[in-house]
């Protein structure tokens, strides 16, 4: 194709020129590094803030009903099996914490690996994360939603019949289920989607 | 950074910061979009410039740090990404010898590249600034063979892509 040859003269004429015709300097650098560098601690602090909070309000309401109903073993145990089946997620959540922390903080060099290494470790990463929390959400949903259910029935006026029980258990677990899947749609299928694409389309041998 | 690293990465960073703009440009078309994209990349190369090593030239390690940034910045922009369609007589535009500027002509040129996947503007972007096969290679992780083979569907591409306007 002689006319993209023609074109690529141009290109490498329009190239020479814009290379010549600026120059950054230390304090254009600051102006450009300053914002960048806030922007991403404010992105891990507001992650990492979100984390913990969560985590302690989770934490902290059903120590708080274990402590404020501990003659009721029942219940009691309800609150103890919520906080049993949020420890495995805590862990796994702090580690991939760790890991944004680390990659965004502590690791310049993670653009240099590549195209494909990069983004094949991005989506390894991602979907390690998704499958635990997918695993997680099935078994995690039902117990949590349980566990609101007791906490409701006991805090609030509901009636305490097997019907009302139900009923609160059936909505708590709509709503956490309709939570989860519009939250795993957004934060992991849709970018996990876009990075497979982009690392199909870079690993097609172009045949 | 310490001071002499850091005038090192200025001296190289001016040398050949017009592949940061065609970056841009080939990725991004709206302006403020651009400026964002453009920030992004120069805090990049900032960050990683000190595990730099001079295994490869700085070039083609500004090309890689760049590209990639790139690619991440239109995966997580949050505007859409639509495929605009090209002026009119665009064929005329750039395929006529004589006729018009030459910056006119790398406008079209930039607007048909617009329309590529994120990865064949990577590879057409190096082609045009003239690095080898093996560098284009060493850049996006592909085979030199596969470069090879991806370059003819890309120009076939852009050239199906000229005529379909005519």
């Amino acid at each position: 194709m002689d006319t993209l040859d023609n074109l690529k003269q141009l290109w490498l004429q329009d190239s020479l020129e814009t290379n010549t015709n600026e120059t950054l300097n230390k304090e254009t650098m600051e102006k450009i590094i300053k914002p960048q560098i806030k922007k991403e601690q404010n992105y891990i602090k507001e992650y990492l803030l979100a984390f913990a909070v969560w985590q302690i309000l989770v934490y902290a309401a059903l120590s708080h009903f274990m402590v404020r109903y501990w003659a009721d073993r029942q219940f009691v145990l309800c609150c103890a099996i919520g906080i049993l089946s949020f420890i495995p997620y805590s862990i796994i959540f702090h580690r991939h914490a760790n890991c944004v922390k680390l990659r965004a903080l502590k690791n310049p060099d993670a653009p240099l690996a590549g195209l494909q290494t990069d983004l094949s470790s991005q989506i390894k990463q991602v979907s390690s994360y998704f499958t635990f929390k997918k695993r997680f959400d099935y078994i995690g949903i039902p117990v949590i939603s349980f566990v609101m259910m007791a906490i409701i029935m006991k805090v609030s006026p509901v009636p305490h019949t097997i019907t009302a029980g139900a009923i609160t258990f059936g909505i708590t677990l709509a709503i956490m289920a309709r939570t989860t899947y519009v939250q795993n749609k957004n934060n992991f299928e849709l970018p996990l989607a876009k990075l497979r694409l982009i690392l199909a389309d870079l690993t097609d041998t172009g045949s | 950074m310490q001071e002499n690293i850091e005038d090192q990465f200025l001296k190289d960073l001016n040398h050949n910061i017009g592949i940061v703009h065609r970056v841009c440009r080939v990725y991004v078309k709206d302006g403020d979009e651009r400026q964002d994209m453009y920030q992004e990349i120069i805090y990049q190369l900032w960050k990683s410039y000190p595990s730099f090593k001079n295994n490869s030239k700085f070039s083609t390690w500004m090309y890689r740090v760049a590209v990639n940034t790139a690619i991440n910045h239109v995966r997580k922009s949050t505007r859409a990404i639509k495929e605009e369609p090209l002026p009119e007589n665009i064929d005329k535009m750039i395929f006529a010898e004589d006729e018009g500027p030459p910056g006119e002509k790398l406008q079209m040129l930039y607007a048909v590249i617009g329309q590529l996947s994120p990865v064949d503007k990577a590879i057409i972007l190096l082609y045009l600034d003239d690095n080898s096969y093996d560098q284009i290679a060493g850049i996006t992780g592909f085979t030199k063979s596969n470069v090879s083979v991806r370059l003819v569907r890309i120009k076939k591409q852009l050239e199906k892509k000229l005529k379909n306007e005519r």
